[in-house]
């Protein structure tokens, strides 16, 4: 069953058209990822399906629900989480304190939230990190915190955007690894935007390719990289040729 | 029940902060006993009213980040509900206390809808322009006395009279305004903790993420600001028992709204301790200058331009005033 469903999704900026009639579904379960060169307007489909932007034409359908017109926070309450590239809750908090805002969707109470949020954090590994501010993070740390704060709001789907960027080998390694752990250990369907093409590979069941706002490409990893529409417009023939 | 134990729990500040503050508490309980002029009594009166003031303008204003600059208006509302309902019906004030935050919370959302579609120095522009444009409607409104205002004859009472908070001495006032004091400390102590004020520090920060967190950001700033102006009006309709002669100049003037605002960003902005901080700072300095400028003649509004120049040190230096320079040298010893 699709969990997600985008259908004829357009979004303009003035004379720029970000996202053009884009039609795709995430089914229930699935770990989907969403590839394209800079400016392809991946950031801003998720901005639109988050809530964000307001959309100009085309129906988005979450969970059998038509949430094209809702506000992002009631989109947040219906179980569509999001990170963002910097993701902080509050710098005024520490880490616990941070994934506590997530938390308190759900409760209340501070006390059970503080327990949530002390449970997230010992599943993504940041156990001993609660007390220190984002800030005194270091990159691969604060990406953690950023899912563990989208996965507060106990998220049916995760839309994570970029949590690679900008960190090295071992930690891509390390995420990709949790990223695998939440989707199927904590069954979290998943969709996600990176660059990081081995990322993408190891991840996703299934990719969707955008290029100028619009979708090129669809379809199983091993085939769509093999696509010479995704080659020319975004791996490159370099790509192609070292993992052909 | 759970509110009441996060009210009293002040467990995560270190043992200084709690042995200063303890001091600071029982200094002021039992400062009456002590002899001391008249002077020094109306100060520390003032500081805790403006402690309070600030305490209010602190939630939406330092947890929340929306500079708010129309205070004064809901000051007034209180003030004059209870000045007004205490001459007519001569109502105590602990009914017409409430009934002033009634209206003034009623007010707030009435404004406060329409104001939070604002951001940034829009918001604050507009909250100045409902605060004067209040102010110029109560100066001509005969039912309160119009510019002249309203004055209540303190001499028809027997004092002490707790029930309709007329007294003689100011030492009932001031023991009236310290139990207000403490309450809005275990308030604010309650209220950092909530759920409400985890939202507001998010939106603070960056409303994109807290609206993507599940957070109403508009709706969860209207609640905060009614909690403000609650704080703003009770403790307006205290002062109006306490100076006895209200007119909108003094209540409702934009120098009271900066003042409420530029004594939590002095002190910290978005912290338990930084509003009282200001106040003790700020009230003493206002009480000086004051009688300072009485005997200068042409030195009217040096005032103001002090306290322009403290708002653009504090921008420009530590946003998070006086308690942010404290946190951030522990955090640089702590690492």
């Amino acid at each position: 069953m699709a969990l997600l469903e985008v259908d004829n999704l357009t979004k303009r900026f003035g004379g720029l058209t970000a996202n053009n009639a884009i039609s795709f579904q995430v089914l229930e379960g699935e770990l989907l990822g969403l590839i394209g060169p800079n400016g392809a307007g991946k950031t801003t489909l998720f901005n639109c399906i988050a809530g964000l932007h307001p959309i100009d034409s085309g129906t988005i359908h979450f969970n059998g629900k038509n949430i094209s017109r809702l506000a992002s926070h009631e989109i947040a309450r219906l179980g569509l989480a999001r990170t963002f590239q910097i993701m902080v809750a509050s710098g005024d908090l520490n880490v616990l304190e941070n994934i506590m805002v997530g938390c308190f969707l759900h409760t209340a109470s501070r006390m059970r939230a503080k327990a949530e949020a002390a449970r997230i954090l010992e599943e993504m590994e940041l156990s001993d990190l609660g007390g220190f501010l984002v800030s005194e993070l270091p990159v691969a740390a604060q990406k953690r915190v950023a899912l563990a704060t989208a996965l507060g709001t106990r998220p049916k789907l995760l839309l994570l955007d970029e949590v690679a960027a900008g960190l090295n080998p071992s930690e891509i390694e390390a995420i990709t690894e949790t990223i695998h752990r939440i989707h199927s250990r904590m069954g979290v369907t998943v969709m996600l935007i990176e660059h990081v093409m081995e990322m993408v590979m190891n991840l996703s069941q299934r990719v969707v390719v955008l290029d100028y706002g619009q979708k090129i490409a669809e379809g199983d990893p091993g085939l769509v990289v093999k696509d010479p529409n995704v080659i020319k417009a975004y791996l490159g023939e370099r790509y192609a040729r070292e993992h052909a | 029940m759970e509110t009441l134990k996060n009210a009293l729990d002040f467990s995560d500040f270190p043992g200084l902060d709690l042995t200063l503050a303890a001091s600071v508490a029982v200094f002021l309980m039992v400062f009456p006993f002590f002899p001391h002029s008249s002077f020094a009594m109306s100060t520390l009166i003032q500081f805790l009213i403006f402690s309070l003031y600030g305490m209010g303008w602190n939630t939406i204003g330092g947890y929340g980040g929306q500079v708010d600059l129309g205070k004064a208006q809901y000051l007034g509302i209180g003030a004059y509900t209870t000045a007004v309902m205490l001459l007519r019906w001569d109502m105590p004030f602990w009914i017409s206390m409430p009934v002033g935050v009634l209206f003034s919370v009623t007010w707030s959302f009435i404004i406060g809808y329409p104001l939070f579609k604002l951001k940034g120095h829009y918001f604050a522009i507009a909250t100045i322009a409902t605060s004067l444009v209040l102010k110029d409607l109560f100066e001509v409104w005969d039912l309160v006395g119009g510019s002249r205002g309203i004055e209540i004859l303190a001499g028809k009472y027997w004092t002490p009279d707790f029930l309709h908070l007329i007294f003689k001495g100011d030492t009932y006032y001031y023991y009236v305004i310290l139990g207000f004091f403490f309450f809005g400390i275990l308030f604010m102590n309650a209220f950092r903790k909530s759920r409400l004020g985890f939202q507001l520090r998010s939106i603070k920060d960056n409303e994109d993420i807290a609206r993507s967190l599940g957070i109403n950001a508009h709706w969860a700033k209207i609640k905060t600001y009614a909690i403000a102006t609650a704080f703003v009006s009770a403790v307006g309709s205290f002062h109006a028992c306490y100076v006895k002669n209200i007119e909108p100049e003094d209540t409702m003037s934009l120098d009271i709204s900066i003042l409420i605002a530029l004594m939590a960003m002095l002190g910290g902005a978005g912290s338990l301790w930084g509003p009282i901080i200001g106040a003790a700072v700020l009230v003493p300095l206002k009480s000086y200058l004051k009688e300072w400028l009485g005997a200068q003649a042409g030195m009217v509004g040096i005032d103001l331009i002090i306290y322009g120049a403290i708002i653009m040190i504090i921008s420009a230096a530590e946003p998070r005033g006086i308690w942010g320079m404290v946190e951030k040298a522990r955090r640089r010893r702590k690492n």
